[in-house]
C-alpha cells in the first residue's frame, strides 16, 4: 500500500472545498473595519496594515490597569473560521469514500497521519487564501499591494501597547501576522482533530473556541492561540509573547495531537455519523 | 481463509449489541446472517471487517488476532449500508481511485467489474447522478474487483429489479466458488436461504446457526 495514495486523497478531497469560497466574506468584515482607523491617518492603508488588522488581536488583559471582557471579534472570526472549516472533514471522509480507503489501506495509522498532514495543508491553504482576500479587499478599498506598514497608523492599531509611529520590519510583521497565526492555528486544528475522537465535533469545536477566549485573557506563548496575536507578539512589541517560545508550545501540541490522536484511532469504533 | 469469532461480546453506550459470540467460519462458503432491523447484523459484519472493535473477547483471521495483529483483514471486500463514494467521479473512476491504492488489479479488471454487475464502464455520469440501483451494483463491484478472500455485504440486493438480483446472486456464488469466504445479509429470507451454504439467526446479539432452507 502506497501511504502517498491516501495522502493524494485527503489533499484532493479535503482540500478542494466550496466552503473555503466563504474565506473572503470572513476577511472583509475586518477590513472595512479597518477604513475609518485608515481615515484617521488619511491612508489608504498597505495589505500588510490590512493583515495585521485582521490577526491583531487583543492587548492582554490589564495591560492599562482594567480587566474588560470583551473579546476581539475580528480575530475569533479569522482563526476560528479556519477551525470550523476544518472540523468535519476526517469524520465525514471515515463515513463515506474514507471507508473504502481505509480498508484498502490496512493501516489505521497510516490513514490517520494522512489525515494530520491534511490538516496542516488546510490551515496553510486558510493563510494563503486570506492573505489573498486581504490582498484584493485592500486593492478594491484604495490601498496598495505592499509588505511596509503605515508607521502613522501603528498607535491607533496597537492601541495601549504602542504609542509612536513605527515602521517595523518586513520579516517581523509577516511573523506576526501570516507565519505566527498559522502555526498556531495548525495547533489549534490538530487538537481539535484529536479531540474529535472522544467527543463530538461540535464540543471539541467549542473547546478550541474555549482555548481562544483563554488566549485573549492569559497572555502565554503555551496557549495555543496566544502566537496568533500580533498585537503580543515579541517580534513587534517589548515584552511580547515570545514567537519561537510560542512556536515550540505550538509544535508541541501537534506531536502530542497526532501521537494521541493516532493511539486512539487505533481502537476507535467506525460507525456511521448518527450512531 | 478462516474466520475464528471467539466470545465476542459488543456494548455500545451501555447497550449490549452482541453478546458472547462464537463462530468458525472458513472459505469458499457463503454465510447468511437473518435477523430483524437493530438485531445486530451489521455490527457482527463491521467486527469481522474490522471497523469497530470488540469489548471483550476475539476476532481471529487465519489465526491472527484482528485489532492486535492487523487493523484490517488483508484481504477484504465490503459493501455495509450505503456504499460511500465521491460524488464528482463516475463509477469508474471511484473503482479507479480505490484499486489504485493495492496496485493489485489493473483499469480491465475494474472494467470488468463493471461490466459484472451491470453498469458500463464508459458510463459518463457522476457518481451523483446514479440511481440507488445503481449506486448499489457500483458499491458490490467496488467489494469484488480485487478479488478479495473475504467479502461482506450487507443488503447488497437492495433497490435492484429482479434481473439485478439474479445478476448478483450469480457474481455472489461465483466469488464462493473461486474460494472466497462471502458474509451476506438480506431482507429477502428467500434469497438467503437460497443463496447461503450456512444460515445464522442473529437476535438481540445471539447469534444461532440454522440449517439453510
Amino acid at each position: 500500500m502506497n501511504w502517498f495514495k491516501l495522502l493524494e486523497h485527503d489533499l484532493r478531497r479535503g482540500l478542494l472545498r466550496w466552503r473555503m469560497l466563504l474565506v473572503p466574506l470572513l476577511f472583509l468584515l475586518p477590513c472595512a473595519g479597518l477604513r475609518s482607523l485608515l481615515s484617521t491617518v488619511q491612508s489608504g492603508g498597505t495589505w500588510m496594515d490590512h493583515m495585521l488588522y485582521c490577526f491583531l488581536g487583543e492587548a492582554p488583559k490589564g495591560a492599562n490597569g482594567e480587566l474588560t471582557l470583551s473579546l476581539p471579534t475580528f480575530w475569533m472570526l479569522a482563526v476560528g473560521g479556519c477551525l470550523f472549516f476544518n472540523l468535519d472533514y476526517m469524520l465525514r471522509d471515515l463515513t463515506n469514500a474514507g471507508q473504502q480507503i481505509l480498508i484498502r489501506s490496512g493501516t489505521r495509522r497510516g490513514w490517520f497521519l494522512s489525515k494530520c498532514v491534511w490538516n496542516m495543508a488546510s490551515c496553510v491553504e486558510y493563510i494563503l487564501l486570506s492573505a489573498a482576500s486581504v490582498l484584493l479587499i485592500t486593492l478594491f478599498f484604495g490601498g496598495r499591494a505592499a509588505l511596509a506598514n503605515t508607521p502613522e497608523l501603528v498607535p491607533a492599531l496597537f492601541h495601549n501597547v504602542l504609542f509612536e509611529p513605527a515602521a517595523f520590519s518586513v520579516s517581523d510583521m509577516l511573523l506576526a501576522a501570516v507565519l505566527m497565526p498559522l502555526v498556531s492555528l495548525m495547533a489549534l486544528s490538530m487538537l481539535q482533530m484529536a479531540l474529535c475522537l472522544w467527543v463530538r465535533p461540535i464540543v471539541s469545536f467549542l473547546i478550541s473556541m474555549a482555548l481562544l477566549v483563554a488566549a485573549v485573557f492569559i497572555s502565554s506563548p503555551l496557549i495555543p492561540g496566544s502566537g496568533a496575536m500580533a498585537i503580543r507578539s515579541g517580534a513587534l512589541v517589548e515584552g511580547g509573547v515570545s514567537p519561537l517560545a510560542a512556536a515550540t508550545a505550538a509544535l508541541l501540541v501537534i506531536i502530542l495531537s497526532a501521537a494521541a490522536g493516532c493511539a486512539r484511532f487505533q481502537h476507535t469504533d467506525i460507525l456511521k455519523l448518527e450512531e | 481463509m478462516e474466520i475464528t469469532v471467539n466470545h465476542v461480546s459488543k456494548t455500545i453506550k451501555g447497550a449490549s449489541i452482541l453478546e458472547d459470540v462464537d463462530l468458525s467460519w472458513t472459505g469458499g462458503k457463503i454465510y447468511g446472517l437473518q435477523g430483524p432491523n437493530g438485531s445486530g447484523k451489521t455490527m457482527l459484519m463491521r467486527l469481522i471487517a474490522g471497523l469497530i472493535r470488540p469489548t471483550s473477547g476475539e476476532v481471529l483471521i487465519d489465526g491472527r488476532e484482528l485489532g492486535r495483529d492487523m487493523d484490517f483483514p488483508p484481504s477484504v471486500g465490503l459493501l455495509i449500508e450505503n456504499p460511500g463514494f465521491l460524488p464528482n467521479h463516475t463509477g469508474f473512476r471511484n473503482l479507479m481511485l480505490l484499486a489504485e491504492i493495492k496496485k493489485r488489479i489493473t483499469d480491465a479488471d475494474v472494467r470488468k467489474a463493471l461490466g459484472d454487475v451491470g453498469l458500463a464502464p464508459n458510463d459518463p455520469r457522476k457518481y451523483r447522478k446514479y440511481s440507488l440501483g445503481m449506486k448499489q451494483r457500483l458499491g458490490v463491484a467496488a467489494a469484488i474487483m480485487e478479488r478479495p478472500e473475504l467479502i461482506v455485504l450487507d443488503e447488497p440486493t437492495n433497490a435492484l429489479d429482479d434481473k439485478g438480483v439474479e445478476r448478483i446472486c450469480a457474481l455472489i456464488r461465483r466469488e464462493r466458488d473461486r474460494g472466497a469466504l462471502v458474509v451476506l445479509t438480506c431482507h429477502d429470507a428467500a434469497i438467503l436461504d437460497r443463496l447461503s451454504d450456512e444460515v445464522y439467526t442473529v437476535s438481540e446479539g445471539h447469534v444461532e446457526r440454522r440449517a439453510a432452507g
